[in-house]
């Protein structure tokens, strides 16, 4: 196929500046501050055996190294940290929500950055959490409840439901599905096509377009996703300012590239580079961008 | 099962007002939402099974406070029990004298309550003392169980 393969996607990452890593970075876990401290927590995993290391651009992330798995533990059943990815910390950072905001997660399952928006609202203010795939609600609930997460009202619904709410939303998470990457995946090179990218790209614009409209005036949107693809990231962008009443502000971040403002010989909105893109292997692949209401 | 049905075996005899969404208890507050059909909502207290009914994490943890019979078990007692297994006499570290036929909550060496049970044996027995309810490895196992339907 010329449209799918390693050597496909190869040379597509050559062309916007990146490159295949042979490495997987680190896997991270984030404090779950609702329940516990990283004084008290950190302690505990290392008399367990456990080698843990702050990421320093994160507020409460720790990369870790253990022998046994850290999903089945004590401490991980009470909720005292979440397994997540350094770079799928970021998002909620970027969106910087407040106990006082009402923020709306569109694509909430499984729950890491429903239950970090929480963390970081300190449990207050309000969450309204949407899902639309029944096989990942289970674990969206047993996340919020294993976190003690309780400013959150979730629903098994698409986000376009979410207008029958009426409410007009301080600040929007559109966390989108997305084709993902090749390091989030076994055999991803070999199962993902430049057909399934363009299908996954035309899904998040209706998203991005419902998330606009749920917006106040002035509210903050941040999209973000696991892919490394642009017509998912930078190129539904240039789309969004075109065509939503939004314009981009800089996502503040010490770490990643600038949002790509020529892609494929196309010269997108100088604006643009205002986003982040994460190439591995310092991260997984990830993209930021963050918007305001017009 | 209600709530307060549920909690007196454990001597505790208020239960919190919570109302039923989707087959479990939660105090919910806001109610714009509820109007319009979540799955979840506030603070999960508990979860509807059957004839019976399942602590959430949080709830667990105050029962485990208020109870009025508890034990501490060894860090071994501790992975045996969150895996699912009973409680054998020597994994018990620290009691307060219950006895045969009494509810017991499980607590680890940080006084975090990781389940109960019910004493069958005294605790000098040398076979299991308390049988397995209810642990927090019922989380996982919950999930893993939701992804077999699922395929």
């Amino acid at each position: 196929m010329d449209n799918a393969g390693k050597e496909f996607f190869r040379k597509k990452y050559l062309e916007l500046g990146g490159q295949i890593a042979d490495t997987k970075p680190s896997p991270s876990l984030r404090v779950n501050t609702l329940l516990t401290s990283a004084k008290e927590l950190i302690p505990r995993l290392e008399k367990l055996g456990v080698k843990l290391e702050r990421i320093p651009f994160t507020k409460n992330g720790y990369y870790y190294q253990s022998k046994f798995s850290l999903g089945a533990i004590t401490e991980c059943l009470l909720g005292h940290y979440y397994l997540q990815e350094a770079a799928a910390q970021l998002p909620v950072e970027v969106l910087d929500p407040k106990p006082t905001d009402v923020v709306l997660d569109c694509c909430a399952a499984p729950g890491g950055k429903t239950t970090q928006l929480a963390q970081q609202m300190k449990n207050q203010g309000t969450i309204a959490a949407f899902e639309l795939k029944i096989h990942r609600t289970p674990s969206l609930l047993m996340n919020l409840e294993r976190c003690g997460v309780t400013n959150t009202t979730a629903f098994f619904e698409n986000v376009t439901e979410a207008k029958k709410l009426g409410i007009q939303f301080d600040k929007i998470l559109l966390d989108a599905p997305c084709a993902g990457n090749y390091l989030t995946e076994e055999g991803w090179f070999e199962k993902r096509t430049q057909e399934d990218i363009q299908k996954s790209s035309e899904i998040q614009r209706r998203l991005l377009t419902e998330a606009a409209s749920l917006l106040k005036i002035g509210g903050i949107l941040v999209y973000s996703t696991c892919s490394l693809e642009p017509e998912e990231d930078e190129l539904n962008i240039q789309w969004a300012i075109e065509n939503l009443p939004v314009k981009l502000e800089k996502v503040n971040l010490p770490i990643g590239d600038n949002g790509l403002t020529n892609v494929f010989g196309r010269k997108l909105n100088p604006d643009i580079a205002l986003c982040k893109r994460f190439w591995p292997p310092k991260t997984e692949g990830f993209f930021i961008a963050k918007m305001v209401k017009l | 099962m209600n709530l307060i049905e549920f909690l007196k075996p454990f001597g505790i005899k208020q239960a919190p007002e919570a109302q039923i969404i989707n087959r479990s208890y939660y105090i919910a507050t806001n109610k714009q939402m509820l109007s319009k059909n979540p799955i979840y909502s506030g603070e999960c207290i508990a979860h509807i099974r059957g004839p019976v009914l399942i602590p959430s994490t949080t709830f667990l943890q105050q029962i485990g406070k208020a109870a009025r019979r508890h034990v501490t078990v060894n860090a071994k007692g501790e992975w045996l029990f969150i895996c699912g297994r009973d409680v054998f006499g020597k994994a018990i570290v620290e009691h307060n004298n219950p006895i045969v036929g009494d509810r017991v909550v499980i607590l680890n060496e940080h006084k975090e309550c990781l389940g109960y049970g019910d004493m069958t044996a005294t605790l000098d027995s040398k076979r299991v003392v308390i049988k397995r309810l209810f642990d927090i490895g019922d989380l996982l196992r919950r999930e893993r169980k939701t992804r077999k339907v699922r395929v």
